[in-house]
């Protein structure tokens, strides 16, 4: 299977790597046997790159069915993907809007969880902080939103 | 780089019981806010766990509305309501439309406790002093609430309502005697079907299922999951009818608590529960999980096995752990093809566990067998799953010394297996078994579990074990089979001296509070071998760490 990145660098994958993105699985259903190259003008080389060698990685793994989100749990991320997941914050998140946009599951949720243990335990200054947010809450709005979920500060 | 709402609320899914973090999300700033609110408001009484809380009644209250004030006040309950309200600003977000996990239980403490609140905060010269009579807090008397509670817990359940809530759990489970609300009036509430509508999860109340049973079977059909606490004698009819007309439940728990009055008079309990058994093969062919605890089960009913398979089941459990014991599998021995897991814990086996266990052989995963008396059959049960379940992954059980040899076996033949968890409250092993055990443990094993409350392990064949250790483990577990001293200290030196690559990563070792001597020296030369003992929240174990 040919992909093309949005600077239009070619990738060969093998089918089954390809198939690990539900969006490409359906378009190679739908189109059948093409030499033609698939566009993904939603993602640059070097992630495209990442992403190949993540599905690469877990080629073989089976098809998981999505779990209710009340049991999710971000504790539970095996050393080749949490090795895998070292990178910066501007490429982690460019693989997350990636991975949401092949619709590949498990890396989303990979990806998602990583995100998930660098906000927990954190105050909302910290996590301001680590990702570069402004807060533009006004001085009012703030303090009614504090004041309304402060039942969350009680032990 | 922003992450736009669907990517936040996938992160954010991920804080859907942590409190804390979700709370830090929302004062991020507004786009944060927006997607986190919904999270942490859908299923505010799981995450008080059990706390309670009055904050959370402020803001609920808020959105009462001026006709369910007039009625309070008509019942004499005017404040703490009317001070409260008089402040109160617009809220930023509709609270109650997020509620989707509805506790009865917790809704009461909750107000009980806001109640107490303000009435308590209410400077004197506002305070009636009739009505302060009226309505005082004493432990344990409840009746005196009755005036109060009932009308304020039914405005405040109007209000999730009013507010568009919908629910997908509604657990009416109370383990208070007392309830405050009947039952029948919540689902009396106009507006009640829309809320249910997208019900997933049903925990019926405890005190009035016979009463509400119509109410149930008419507004909750679609039911995923159906969870029954507290089995009490002659309810089996109205459960089984619950059951029964469900479109296609998923999983099922079953539960009877162990009161005294069932052990003391074994013969009182008359109920029986046939046809709550034959209301759960309707649903045999949807159901993935089935959870029977301590139900009295005097007569396994006959049916035609091969119109009944349980084709999407994986996980069955049984857990008996009062006077009573299940003498037989309660389905039969066939039809299980995706079972998963299977979990048994009473007295003894069920005389046909064997033929059920070569039935479901290639799908079994994960097995728990644990017993309180010593049975011969321990071994032949082991030795048969040793010959049949081959893709096992997870498997604990109590294994007394002559089952020993068929553990051994299924140690050789069950190559995946990862988790192991040995239970011996009987005679001890000997140091030749300890070395076997060692030296048999498959590759893929990570995690092992010995429980001895019988007898601690000499230290003799914890020495053994751990220099014939061939797999590197991630955690050995001996905090219910070994405890800390000075001598503990020296067979881990020298096994870490012998079998340095083998040693496990972690080693957890029961504290021994009567153990004073001094073991700093021990431990600096441990420390020198990478071994270092890490100082745990939890005083009852100590853990050794390798790095």
């Amino acid at each position: 299977v040919k992909l093309t990145s949005s600077e239009g660098t070619e990738f060969i994958i093998d089918r089954k790597v390809a198939e690990k993105s539900v969006l490409l699985k359906n378009m190679l259903e739908d189109v059948g046997e093409s030499d033609m190259a698939i566009p993904l003008p939603n993602v640059t080389g070097p992630i495209l790159n990442k992403v190949i060698d993540y599905c690469t990685h877990h080629r073989d793994d089976p098809f998981v069915s999505q779990e209710d989100d009340s049991k999710k749990v971000s504790d539970d991320i095996d050393d080749w993907d949490a090795e895998f997941c070292k990178v910066d914050q501007g490429t982690l998140f460019e693989l997350i809007l990636s991975a949401n946009y092949l619709d590949i599951k498990p890396l989303l949720d990979l990806t998602c969880k990583t995100v998930a243990n660098m906000i927990k335990g954190k105050t909302p200054d910290e996590i301001r902080k680590t990702f570069n947010i402004t807060n533009d809450f006004t001085p009012e709005e703030e303090e009614h939103v504090r004041k309304e979920n402060e039942w969350c500060e009680e032990r | 780089m922003d992450l736009f709402p669907e990517i936040l609320e996938e992160i954010f899914q991920y804080f859907c019981l942590d409190k804390e973090s979700l709370h830090s999300c929302v004062l991020v700033n507004r786009g944060w806010c927006k997607v986190a609110v919904p999270i942490l408001w859908k299923q505010p009484f799981l995450l008080l766990e059990n706390n309670i809380s009055d904050k959370l009644i402020d803001v609920y209250a808020s959105f009462i509305t001026d006709e369910a004030y007039a009625t309070l006040l008509s019942l004499n309950i005017s404040w703490p309501l009317k001070p409260f309200l008089t402040n109160n600003q617009a809220k930023t977000f509709i609270y109650p439309s997020f509620l989707r996990h509805f506790k009865y239980e917790s809704l009461y403490l909750c107000l009980d406790l806001w109640y107490r609140n303000h009435l308590l905060n209410i400077q004197d010269y506002k305070i009636d002093k009739t009505k302060k009579t009226l309505f005082p807090y004493v432990p344990g008397s409840w009746i005196q609430k009755d005036s109060w509670l009932a009308p304020l817990y039914i405005e405040i359940f109007k209000v999730f309502l009013n507010c568009g809530a919908r629910f997908e759990c509604l657990d009416l489970y109370s383990e208070q005697i007392y309830q405050p609300v009947d039952i029948k009036d919540l689902f009396n509430i106009p507006g009640i079907e829309n809320c249910l509508s997208n019900l997933k999860e049903l925990s019926p109340a405890t005190m009035e299922r016979f009463t509400s049973i119509d109410y149930y079977s008419k507004l909750c059909r679609n039911v995923k999951s159906l969870k029954i606490e507290s089995l009490r004698n002659g309810e089996s009819t109205t459960i089984s009818e619950l059951i029964k007309v469900q479109v296609a439940l998923e999983h099922i728990y079953i539960g009877n608590c162990t009161s005294h009055y069932n052990i003391q008079n074994p013969y009182g309990y008359t109920g029986s529960n046939k046809e709550l058994l034959l209301a759960l093969l309707t649903q045999a062919s949807s159901l993935k999980s089935l959870e029977i605890r301590n139900l009295f089960i005097n007569e396994i009913p006959s049916f035609n096995s091969k119109q009944i398979t349980w084709n999407n089941l994986e996980s069955l459990t049984i857990y008996y752990d009062n006077h009573y014991n299940l003498m037989k599998m309660p389905f039969g021995t066939k039809h299980f093809p995706k079972l998963k897991k299977l979990y048994i814990k009473q007295n003894t086996f069920p005389t046909d566990l064997i033929e059920f266990i070569q039935n479901t052989n290639i799908s079994l995963k994960e097995i728990h067998l644990i017993l309180k008396f010593q049975s011969d059959d321990i071994s032949n049960v082991i030795q048969c799953i040793s010959n049949f379940c081959t893709n096992l992954v997870h498997f604990e059980s109590t294994v007394d010394f002559n089952a020993i040899p068929a553990l051994f076996s299924l140690l050789r033949f069950c190559k995946n297996l990862i988790h192991l968890s040995i239970l011996n409250p009987f005679t001890p092993y000997t140091e030749d078994d300890y070395r076997m055990l060692s030296a048999l443990l498959p590759s893929r094993l990570r995690n092992l579990i010995l429980i001895t409350n019988y007898k601690d392990i000499t230290d003799e064949s914890f020495g053994i074990f751990l220099q014939y250790l061939h797999v590197k483990l991630d955690y050995l577990d001996l905090s219910q089979s070994k405890r800390m001293s000075c001598q503990v200290l020296d067979v881990l030196l020298d096994s870490a001296k012998m079998n340095k690559y083998r040693f496990p990563k972690k080693i957890f070792i029961s504290t021994n509070p009567v153990d004073y001597s001094d073991k700093t020296e021990k431990l600096c030369k441990l420390e020198a071998l990478g071994i270092q003992l890490i100082k745990n929240d939890d005083l009852l174990t100590n853990c050794f760490v390798c790095d």
